[in-house]
């Protein structure tokens, strides 16, 4: 059973399906033989077997069904405790760095020095021989056994009176992690057959464990990233908000001095002066759009029924100077309705719009707005016949202050793609561009068509 | 709209504690048609002091508008704000709050205060002399005030 640790549970839902129809046709000859004299022998041991493959199809489910482990290690010794009667049941976790291990879960007789979480040097114990070994041990004594001579832990054990013992090691990924100890004051209270249903519990245990180790890994891992993320953002909003007072100053009397100074000194100073003024204007670009960008990540969103249409229109009628200017054809197809921050709807579509009209090459720009419906997303895609995006830069273009072209060239700070991403991505989506044959470039993006489970984040 | 020579100047008291942007405002208010006196109050204090011509403001003049800034340090601009407005004599007198706060939560504040006009400084200097002379013209050539 070892061996069979990292079986998926659906796998031994199957084998269970067989046992209980072999417990069905074991009953069948059951109510056949009930008339005979054997019966006697018969019943219990079909009961038994009938009552162990529950037990282990209890086990699989208590696995699916609760990720808090001391909940699991309760259920898990309930259900054993139906099927091995046993006294004292420990759940005991290695720790090879310190070479000890530690009493995760404890149930039934107390034992004075191993209450739950007493830790244990592993040098000379029970744990560490089953650990070595990595099978399991059934281990019987007498009432009159001498404990000289024997492992340390076993000789404890002896003293507070246990005659009987089970150790199965709980393996994952080939590493015994832990070891499940059942104990009895009682000569000969285990079966051959109790270590062995013993073992493919501490098998299950140890899925359990592994699952659980894993889910709280990341329930830290994503605990301190939101931390992390959410001191960025408050980072992001001051230190913008902060950086504007001094550069108000210096934009304003650089600005001051141009308007006095420029022609009254030498040509160099003119040019100084120019140079200032533009820099800090720049700047104030740059900061603001620091702002906005943080302000899109942090500010509390308010989802409402949103019918992108409208938001659309909305969008071309704020960009109409822009695509009079150029002559540019924008179009859509129909776009639904959906759980989402309106506002933050109508910045998505109008960056993107606005992006297709601004990077746009010798024709007049041919804008589309397509939306399809993929299981349970939207997809919509606003495509161009712009001058494109080539393919090693389609993951950058997302970035904060990312740009591909020259300042003299295209306008702008390379904000308007990172804060079409984080909209996106606040909805539950995913922002990306498209491989396009031929010119232009197209953005790709989804969003939930019914609001997720929690909210919008 | 250009005052004669002979009206007396406008008085303005500007409670800002940064003097860059007192002379900021100074040289917008140059630029301005108004003949105005600016006097500066660099912290609430003081501010409070020359309104209510304590020693050794004592002959600070009565202002017929107050440039508000809301970051001072110690008593807050709000603070002033909130004293000019319970007092019987000064309340009349428009105060202009002038921050870089764009804050909705510091708007309702100014507003529930009793703050005549609520005004965020543009970080473009031409932007920020337009509304200098804005607020001059507006609080000084166009509405009518009490008399003193």
């Amino acid at each position: 059973m070892v061996e069979d640790r990292n079986r998926p549970n659906e796998e031994l839902m199957d084998e269970l399906a067989a046992c209980r129809t072999r417990v069905e046709e074991l009953e069948s000859l059951l109510a056949q033989v009930s008339r005979q004299s054997s019966r006697e022998y018969v019943e219990p041991a079909v009961r038994r077997f009938a009552r162990e493959t529950e037990t282990l199809a209890e086990v699989a489910r208590i696995i699916n069904s609760s990720l808090d482990m001391n909940e699991v290690y309760e259920r898990f010794a309930r259900e054993v405790r139906k099927v091995i009667s046993f006294e004292r049941i420990s759940i005991t976790e290695i720790d090879r760095a310190t070479g000890t291990y530690r009493l995760l879960y404890v149930s039934g007789k107390e034992v004075g020095d191993r209450p739950p979480g007493a830790v244990v040097p592993l040098r000379g114990s029970f744990t560490e021989r089953v650990a070595h070994s990595g099978t399991s041990l059934l281990l019987l004594m007498s009432e009159g056994d001498s404990p000289e001579g024997r492992m340390p832990s076993l000789r404890h054990g002896l003293e507070v009176g246990f005659l009987s013992f089970i150790a199965v090691p709980m393996i994952t990924k080939g590493e015994v992690v832990g070891i499940m100890h059942l104990r009895s004051s009682k000569e000969n209270a285990f079966s051959e057959r109790d270590r062995r249903l013993a073992e493919s519990v501490g098998a299950e245990i140890a899925s359990a464990f592994a699952n659980a180790r894993l889910y709280e890994q990341l329930r830290l891992q994503t605990e301190e990233l939101r931390r992390s993320n959410a001191e960025l953002e408050q980072f992001a909003y001051v230190a913008s908000h902060d950086l504007q007072e001094p550069l108000r100053m210096v934009s304003s009397y650089v600005q001051l001095l141009g308007r006095r100074y420029m022609g009254r000194l030498d040509s160099d100073a003119d040019e100084f002066i120019s140079f200032a003024v533009d820099g800090a204007q720049r700047m104030q670009l740059l900061i603001e759009a620091l702002l906005t960008y943080s302000r899109v990540g942090t500010r509390e969103l308010r989802p409402e029924k949103t019918n992108l249409n409208l938001v659309f229109d909305e969008a071309a009628a704020n960009l109409s100077m822009a695509v009079e200017s150029c002559g540019a054809a924008v179009t859509k197809d129909e776009l639904p309705t959906l759980t989402a921050d309106a506002q933050q709807m109508l910045r998505l579509l109008q960056n993107l719009l606005s992006n297709a009209l601004k990077f746009r090459g010798d024709e007049p720009p041919r804008i589309h707005v397509a939306s399809r419906k993929e299981g349970d997303e939207w997809l919509l895609s606003v495509s161009d016949n712009g001058i494109g995006i080539p393919p090693e830069h389609r993951q950058r273009v997302f970035l904060v202050f990312q740009r591909l072209h020259g300042r003299g060239q295209y306008e702008g700070t390379g904000i308007g793609l990172a804060i079409c991403k984080r909209i996106v991505e606040r909805h539950h989506g995913r922002i990306w561009i498209g491989e396009e044959a031929g010119n232009g470039s197209v953005f790709h993006f989804t969003l939930p068509s019914s609001p997720r489970k929690g909210g919008i984040r | 709209m250009n005052k004669g020579e002979s009206e007396p100047a406008v008085e303005i008291l500007l409670v800002e504690d940064n003097p860059a942007d007192v002379r900021l405002t100074q040289e917008a208010l140059r630029e301005g048609k108004l003949r105005n006196s600016l006097t500066v109050a660099e912290t609430g204090e003081e501010a409070l002091a020359m309104l209510s011509q304590r020693s050794p403001h004592a002959d600070s003049p009565k202002p017929d508008l107050i440039l508000l800034d809301l970051n001072l340090p110690g008593r807050s601009g709000r603070e002033v704000l909130a004293e000019i407005k319970a007092d019987r004599d000064l309340k009349r007198i428009p105060v202009v709050i002038l921050t870089t706060s764009k804050a909705e939560e510091d708007v309702v504040k100014s507003y529930n205060l009793h703050a005549n006009a609520y005004i965020t400084k543009p970080v473009d200097l031409d932007k920020f002399m337009q509304v200098v002379r804005t607020i001059e013209s507006f609080w000084l050539n166009v509405v009518v005030l009490p008399p003193q």
